[in-house]
């Protein structure tokens, strides 16, 4: 686990680094995000780190700015900041990824569950006409450790006390045998839980 | 008979804790080195002769670990750091009479003496010579040394 944090902290190392590198773009990124496993602090030695820089400039003008990131990301590895981590056996490969995020459905999916903003513009997450921005955990119990989970998830009785669950406590709904409707604030704390379970799960974002 | 093989078995082994005991004493040297190079706010350039040395130094123990490890390298025989400068064929002539075993036959031979060549190359230049102005050079040491650690601990275990 201490490495894995180690990893999640190189990941945000680098991709700072590499946005100081790129001032003059910088107009044009509309989010840099740190996404998937090292994120989530689930990075092992063999973990890449993923970045996404999301733009919505043409692709040709993509293209400029990939090899600046490129570059950036080389130059990283021989950082004081990078050399540090690698002296403690932290040295993940980089990869990135430059684009419109709206048109990489997948990505953006795993973006949601996992993905930290290193640099962006402020967002309440909250879209317009009053609509509520949620999301749907769909998951899959496996193993022996049902029952704990379910406890957290959906609460339970004890004698005469009743003790509320996660959804219920984070103003979620119950939607289906092995699925919940999440305010997306909560986010983070729903991934916790299944993953400290180790159950595998989905994520479908619903605003309503 | 059998009481005196098997004190000259445990003398072995002493013997060859020893020897790589040695080295992984240098190897820590060669870190703390790095370490308070890395960690000074005024940067590496101040730390020049005290870098390209002991990376130097510590490329020429990892590799000798590498061989006790694999335990090819003959009894009191030593590696010389200066034999890195050699391009490849050379080097594995030099090598080849200290080992026990065919040198392209080690597992990441080389990639190790590439790095190490690398590490080598123009050592006494920058240890001797004047100072550089721009620590890119260092850094690239460095990060070979560490490249270097890397693929020997992923050969021979934790050092």
């Amino acid at each position: 686990m201490i490495f894995a944090e180690e990893v999640k902290l190189y990941g945000i190392a680098c991709g700072h680094y590499v946005i100081s590198q790129i001032p003059k773009y910088l107009d044009l990124i509309d989010n840099v995000i740190f996404f998937g496993s090292s994120a989530q602090r689930r990075g092992a030695e063999n973990s890449d780190i993923d970045l996404f820089f999301d733009t919505k400039v043409s692709r040709k003008k993509a293209g400029t700015i990939k090899s600046a990131i490129k570059k950036a990301v080389s130059d990283f590895r021989l950082s004081k900041e990078a050399l540090k981590f690698k002296m403690a056996e932290v040295s993940n490969e980089i990869s990135f990824f430059v684009g419109n995020l709206d048109e990489w459905a997948d990505l953006k999916r795993s973006i949601l569950s996992t993905g930290i903003v290193l640099y962006g513009k402020y967002s309440s997450q909250q879209p317009k006409a009053g609509l509520k921005y949620n999301i749907i955990i769909i998951w899959e119990v496996v193993g022996t450790k049902r029952g704990g989970f379910l406890n957290k998830m959906y609460g339970y009785k004890s004698g005469s006390k009743k003790y509320k669950g996660f959804i219920e406590k984070s103003g979620g709904l119950r939607i289906g045998k092995s699925a919940a409707m999440i305010p997306i604030k909560h986010k983070d704390e729903a991934f916790k839980i299944i993953e400290g379970y180790g159950f595998p799960y989905r994520v479908i974002e619903v605003f309503n | 008979m059998t009481r005196l093989q098997v004190n000259e078995g445990v003398v072995k082994t002493a013997g060859f804790n020893m020897q790589t005991e040695k080295h992984l004493e240098a190897l820590k040297e060669t870190d703390k080195t790095l370490k308070v190079a890395l960690d000074d706010p005024e940067g590496l350039l101040g730390h020049q002769r005290r870098i390209v040395f002991m990376v130097s130094v510590g490329a020429q123990q990892l590799i000798e670990v590498y061989f006790h490890r694999l335990n090819i390298i003959k009894p009191g025989a030593q590696v010389k750091h200066d034999w890195f400068k050699l391009v490849e064929n050379n080097l594995k002539e030099r090598l080849s009479p200290i080992l026990t075993k065919s040198v392209n036959s080690i597992p990441k031979i080389d990639q190790i003496l590439y790095l190490a060549n690398k590490i080598e190359s123009d050592r006494n230049d920058l240890v001797y010579g004047a100072p550089l102005k721009d620590d890119k050079k260092l850094k690239e040491k460095i990060d070979d040394f560490l490249e270097l650690k890397k693929i020997i601990k992923e050969q021979a275990g934790d050092l």
